[in-house]
């Protein structure tokens, strides 16, 4: 697959200037990579007498290794727990779309579900190394069905199962064959758990405990037979209560096994855990905590119901909740209204739509490194050493995955200093005997990246109801400035004063900003030479430095834009429209890069 | 024999490079003028603190030199004989030394590692020192070899006053350098504490004169159109 760090003839990159994330620390290093892998420079130089045979200038930007999703439930429409006729296809799609999220590793997590899906769906997903195609499939994580009832959460109670019957065996004739499995998540104060886990582990698959009710006792004990994680700590457990601190506790508990450490999941999307909870979690165990998306189907999607597992959610921002029945066409009157009381609120028929509890999130990977790092005022090194190096230390990949070190795979994101994703990098396999790697080495995503010149404009349509006005608005992204000169061809009267704008504009953009989206109202439009107070424009960010122009929304609807660009909704920066702002919080031309 | 005598050790350090810098573009290094490093080493290569990985952590991955053109002694050769007469071809085919840069030890002997003379042991310095010089001395072409030898730290302060106050003698091999017309000394504050205060002010009202050798501080880009324009000769020590 990968070549040997030794393969003579093959090309040498060199990743200059750059931050790199070695040893825990970020470090002005150059990144050099051979063959798929992280090359030692130094042997290179004096063994070798070689130099680098293309150098790549980073632009002061961070190299991190790349992120590793140890949870998630599907994504962009394709739910793995989903027992379709080409799973394969379900999954390489989510591979493909998630190294925008600088996700370059991940396993495929399944809810509670039947035997008949597990054994349909589990032997389909193989493990698989990433490339171009995708990011690399490390194992599947079966998240039950051997979980408490109590705290089953979105998981469909009629699946929950339990294996007091016959142990191991029971799971084998759940799951099926095991060889693709990575993770098993498993309520520990179940009946015979610890054989199970005990018999899990000594095939190496990892085991989590998560969905249950168990107290620190139990906890401790399930960690005594092997077990070394925790899925998304604080959800679906006991909270933690300070005579009994529950699977809370094992952050701290002096009862583990000597040198072993502790791994916890948490969902960094600002909902499923308050900020507060998890400085708590991080300062107690900084060096156990794994960033963990627990995304579902509805990730990369809009707002409203998709289906997860055996359950439809409903996705509402960033926020995902189990959904309820839909309303009632005739009104709340031929319902009637629901006499138990639900204490948490789970899905009822009788209760009116929606529900609140949480159904998996819908935040992406870097989105959560970016509120991680910000809700725990941590380092940089930490808050990407706990998307990558520590889920990699749980599945016992350090050496390979999850760090820079030399030899490790060259998997590796290229950040900005707000951590937002511009490439993600995973190497492909060299074709043997070939002198020219076959793949091609350059990034398997990149983020539009909008240069100071020329400057890429983006015009959304739109109908304008003005008689007077052809209705001309063209999608397209036109280069500046040749086109700002003058205006537009395709029968429209339009103009933009260059005056104005032209010039203007290229003193706005950075390097790192992303796009700029020029529009204006039909109240400006009298052949468009008129000074126009009401010119509208947005600017998207893709990296430090924001602007924000005013922006007059009556005609274009941000949903819109956003659906036209297909840019995420955090790396949109909006600004006040014109004649309503507020000193000192806008930033009109010239007067200075937010 | 020039002694600079800068406040601190960054001074000195950035003092020890504007001269090194200038050196080099003076000697118009070309495809068929190569610039070369010579230097012996005594720990093992893989070392974290063998001198492949300070040169390389300090000096070469900094900088686009091409490996071809580095050349370390390896301490650990076989046949050290051989070693020692392929590097003596090597100097030879490159046109001898134009410039050497070296350190004492804080007895006194030539060390060419200068933080690292404490990992060398020192029979090795000595030994390595004694017949480095004298097997080298011929490749000292006294008229066209400069010799920059840097001292800094109170530590390298008496073996600093025995090289330029006292008189040429084995004990203290780098007072050789007395005799050599082009050498440079760069020191720090704490160096010259074992000098004389005579010494010391001797040299000091020097610095405007020995300034001249790293200012104007030369560019690569400005030498060429420096080249036609001027015809005045760069202060040459």
């Amino acid at each position: 697959m990968r070549g040997e760090q030794g393969a003579a003839g093959a090309r040498v990159l060199q990743f200059t200037n750059c931050r790199i994330l070695r040893g825990g620390k970020l470090l002005r290093e150059d990144l050099w990579v051979r063959g798929g892998r992280i090359l030692d420079p130094e042997k290179l130089f004096f063994e070798e007498r070689r130099v680098a045979d293309e150098r790549r200038d980073c632009g002061g930007r961070i190299l991190a290794p790349g992120f590793i999703d140890v949870q998630i439930n599907g994504g962009f429409g394709v739910d793995f727990s989903q027992a379709t006729e080409d799973v394969g296809s379900g999954v390489a799609l989510v591979a493909r779309r998630i190294l925008s999220h600088g996700v370059t590793s991940f396993c495929p997590t399944l809810v509670t579900s039947p035997p008949e899906v597990y054994h349909k769906v589990v032997p389909q997903i193989p493990v698989k190394s990433g490339g171009p195609h995708g990011a690399g499939v490390l194992g599947l994580h079966l998240e039950g069905p051997f979980i408490s009832r109590e705290k089953r959460g979105a998981h469909p109670e009629a699946h929950l199962r339990s294996f007091e019957a016959d142990a191991f065996q029971d799971l084998l004739a759940t799951y099926g064959p095991l060889d693709n499995v990575r993770i098993v998540t498993l309520a520990p104060e179940l009946g015979r758990s610890h054989e199970v886990i005990r018999a899990l582990t000594a095939r190496g698959i990892c085991v989590s405990l998560g969905h249950s009710v168990a107290d620190l006792r139990a906890a401790e004990d399930a960690v005594w037979s092997g077990a070394t994680f925790i899925t998304h700590l604080f959800n679906a457990m006991l909270p933690f209560h300070h005579r009994d601190p529950g699977i809370v506790g094992l952050l701290t508990s002096d009862r583990l096994p000597a040198g072993r450490c502790i791994f916890y999941g948490m969902i960094a999307d600002g909902t499923h855990t308050n900020p507060a909870a998890l400085r708590i979690a991080h300062r107690a165990h900084p060096q156990g905590l794994v960033l963990v998306t627990d995304a579902i189907p509805a990730l990369g999607l809009g707002n409203g119901r998709h289906t997860l597992g055996q359950q439809e959610v409903e996705v509402d921002g960033l926020t995902a909740y189990v959904a309820g029945e839909r309303p009632d066409p005739l009104g709340p009157r031929s319902q009637p209204a629901c006499q138990v009381a639900h204490d948490p609120p789970r899905a009822c028929p009788l209760c009116s739509q929606g529900t609140k509890t949480l159904s998996g999130s819908i935040a992406p990977m870097d989105v959560c490194v970016r509120h991680f790092l910000q809700a725990t005022g941590c380092s940089m090194e930490s808050a990407l050493e706990a998307a990558s190096l520590h889920p990699a230390q749980l599945l016992g990949l350090e050496k390979s995955k999850g760090t820079l070190d030399f030899g490790a795979d060259a998997d590796f994101v290229v950040l900005d200093d707000s951590l937002h994703v511009q490439a993600t990098y995973i190497s492909g396999p060299v074709l043997a005997g070939c002198g020219d790697p076959a793949w091609c080495w350059r990034a398997v995503w990149e983020a539009p990246v909008c240069p100071a010149h020329p400057i890429s404009v983006i015009l959304p349509s739109s109908v304008s109801p003005w008689p007077w006005h052809t209705p001309m608005w063209q999608t397209r992204a036109v280069r500046l400035p040749e086109q700002l000169r003058g205006g537009w061809a395709s029968g429209a009267l339009l103009a933009l004063r260059t005056a104005t704008v032209g010039s203007d504009v290229r003193d706005w953009c950075s390097p790192t900003s992303g796009v700029i989206v020029l529009t204006f109202s039909p109240f400006e439009f009298w052949g468009g030479w008129l000074p126009s107070p009401l010119l509208t424009g947005a600017v998207l960010g893709t990296g430090g430095t924001r602007l924000a122009l005013p922006l007059f929304s009556s005609l274009c609807c941000k949903a819109q834009l956003r659906k036209c660009l297909q840019v995420q909704r955090d790396r949109m920066v909006w600004a006040p429209p014109v004649g309503r702002e507020q000193p000192g919080k806008n930033h009109l031309p010239g007067q200075g890069l937010a | 024999m020039k002694l600079i005598i800068l406040e601190h050790y960054s001074q000195a350090s950035e003092w020890a490079a504007k001269y090194i810098r200038n050196r080099i573009i003076q000697f118009n290094p070309g495809p068929e003028k190569y610039f070369t490093l010579g230097l012996p080493t005594g720990l093992p290569r893989d070392h974290p603190e063998s001198y492949h990985s300070f040169m390389w952590n300090n000096f070469f991955k900094h900088i686009d030199i091409h490996p071809e053109n580095t050349h370390i002694l390896d301490g650990n050769a076989v046949d050290l004989q051989a070693e020692c007469d392929a590097f003596e071809e090597k100097i030879k085919a490159a046109g001898g030394i134009e410039l050497f840069v070296g350190g004492i030890g804080p007895d006194g002997h030539i060390a060419f590692n200068e933080p690292g003379s404490s990992l060398v042991s020192r029979t090795r310095v000595k030994t390595l020192a004694m017949d480095t010089i004298l097997a080298n001395a011929r490749f000292f072409d006294g008229e066209l070899t400069k010799v920059m030898i840097l001292i800094t730290g109170a530590h390298k302060a008496f073996a600093l006053y025995k090289a330029i106050e006292e008189g040429v003698n084995h004990m203290w091999t780098v007072s050789a350098f007395q005799q050599h017309p082009r050498t440079v000394f760069v020191c720090d504050e704490d160096a010259t504490l074992e000098l004389k205060v005579k010494t010391v002010k001797y040299f000091k009202g020097l610095m405007l004169v020995h300034n001249k050798l790293v200012d104007p501080l030369y560019s690569i880009k400005e030498k060429e159109t420096e080249k036609s324009q001027s015809s005045k000769k760069p202060y040459s020590d």
